[in-house]
């Protein structure tokens, strides 16, 4: 079992290897999208305010 | 030694290299779902017609006791933070996120299993009490991970985590309102299938955070970073215990401090609508009222990221001094702006007011772990936020009163709102006076070295 005491190296690299990056960019697009949906569905009501 | 479960701590520490940009999606993938609770209310109107699908009748529900739902969900929100918060700390955040996944999205199947047969205490149980659990849950789980991760950006991480909390009833408005019109007959509202839906999406995004969330390494550090040799007085770099926590006078100043910057923001939150309304009336129709809600959702979620990621320059203190005396400012020129019939003005006063309140509860984290250190954070985060349950009882409570006070009173009810909003802005100078007091905790609170952990391990 690896554990955090029989780690030697404590300062690497903040964003990983490129698999890893790609994994981040997707789940990034999975939150986003949906959120910017929903500030577009938003604003969209909003404009009554304007008109 | 035996395997460590998959959903223990030891599990889930990161690998060396790990990409510490997949902890912020998977914090956001639990709040982006538990933030549909603000958006609750587009389901009060047709829970109250299941039987008559087209109009309610007498063998529907009251609107009365639909409100409870939330009501129940908001209060069991807050107890189980306070009491979850320690089991986080012991158990570690994938645990935490799978336990507030099961409760939340089972709390839709629950709910939708209570609409089906008609039977209101099962949404009460399910939506209100298991969801309301799962929504504490969630909310703590990611935060301490978060600032572990970003040492160097701890404002930033939590906000965006928070932010996620806001924009969860800008998804869930919408999308709910979408189910229920696809899934309505001649002889359904289409709600059970609308809840049951939710409730399997919830959950599995959700998991996605679970299965993702890693915690870092003991000792770990961003490439490239290295702690400041100065830094600012209220900046700790020692860990007080979450039960120490609790006798320090700084807890509960800070308690005082997200309770007041809240109750002041979620008064007048509550009575938007009405307001704009009333000070602009033949000019703000309801649905244009609606809209203007609906836009201080948004600023309400980008304060909670923008603010929070600004106190990361300014401090945790400038910035709560900074909310706390431009939003007295700026609660006290309401009603001189409605006054004057200047809309625009208006709206980005009231705008910024949000922006404020939504950066009150993503700077708290940033602010905790400042004062008292990262190790427990989420656990004495989760014990502060009865102090958000506290406000979203006194703030609605508070308006309410004093407006209908001032309309029996025989003021105008166009004016009604001036002293309210100056009443609020007098919480707000309270909340600056104490944010002033704030000083670092008492080293006779700091945990040693050799000091064991109570029964509680360090994530």
């Amino acid at each position: 079992m690896t554990t955090s005491s029989t780690l030697i190296d404590t300062t690497t690299s903040t964003s990983g290897d490129n698999s890893q990056k790609v994994l981040a960019i997707l789940f990034w697009a999975y939150v986003s999208i949906p959120l910017a949906w929903g500030i577009f569905q938003t604003l969209k009501k909003a404009m009554a305010l304007f008109s | 030694m035996s395997d460590p479960g998959f959903f223990s701590k030891e599990r889930i520490i990161a690998s060396p290299g790990y990409n510490r940009w997949l902890i912020p999606p998977a914090a956001l993938s639990v709040h982006l779902c538990i933030g549909q609770a603000y958006a609750f209310s587009v389901f009060n109107e047709p829970l109250t017609r299941i039987v008559g699908v087209t109009q309610s009748t007498p063998d529907d529900w009251k609107l009365t006791s639909v409100g409870w739902i939330f009501s129940l969900a908001i209060v069991f929100l807050g107890i189980s933070a306070a009491f979850g918060g320690k089991w986080l700390e012991k158990v570690g955040p994938r645990t935490t996120m799978f336990a507030s996944a099961c409760c939340f999205g089972g709390g839709f199947l629950v709910s939708a299993l209570g609409i089906w047969l008609h039977q209101i205490w099962l949404i009460y149980l399910g939506y209100g009490v298991i969801g309301g659990i799962g929504l504490g849950l969630g909310y703590v789980s990611p935060v301490s991970t978060l600032l572990k991760w970003f040492p160097d950006r701890r404002g930033m991480a939590t906000g965006m985590a928070i932010m996620g909390f806001g924009g969860g009833a800008l998804i869930g408005a919408p999308a709910s309102v979408a189910l229920m019109d696809y899934f309505k007959t001649a002889t359904s509202t289409g709600l059970t299938e609308t809840f049951l839906v939710m409730g399997v999406v919830y959950f599995i995004s959700m998991m996605l955070g679970a299965l993702t969330i890693r915690i870092p390494r003991e000792g770990w550090k961003p490439e490239g970073w290295t702690p400041p040799v100065t830094q600012s007085r209220m900046v700790t770099s020692n860990h007080v215990h979450i039960d120490q926590a609790l006798k320090t006078p700084q807890f509960y100043m800070l308690w005082l401090i997200l309770c007041l910057n809240v109750t002041a923001g979620i008064g007048v939150l509550g009575q938007a609508s009405v307001m704009i309304q009333e000070m602009f009336q033949g000019t703000v129709t309801a649905l244009a009222a609606a809209g203007f809600v609906g836009l201080l959702s948004i600023f309400n979620m980008g304060g909670r990221f923008i603010w929070a990621s600004v106190s990361d320059y300014i401090g945790r203190k400038m910035t709560y001094t900074l909310f706390f005396f431009a939003g007295a400012l700026l609660y006290a020129l309401v009603p001189t702006l409605g006054q004057s019939g200047n809309i625009v003005l208006f709206i980005a006063c009231y705008a910024l007011i949000m922006s404020m309140y939504g950066g009150g509860f993503s700077t708290i984290p940033a602010y905790l772990a400042d004062v008292f250190g990262t190790r427990y954070v989420g656990g004495i985060h989760g014990r502060l936020l009865t102090a958000w349950a506290t406000a979203g009882v006194l703030g609605p409570v508070l308006v309410n009163y004093l407006r209908e006070y001032q309309i029996a009173q025989g003021v105008p009810k166009a004016d009604a709102y001036t002293i309210t909003m100056y009443i609020m802005a007098g919480l707000l100078v309270l909340g600056f006076a104490i944010n002033a007091l704030m000083h670092p905790v008492h080293e006779k609170h700091h945990m040693n070295d050799e000091e064991p952990n109570k029964g509680l391990s360090p994530a």
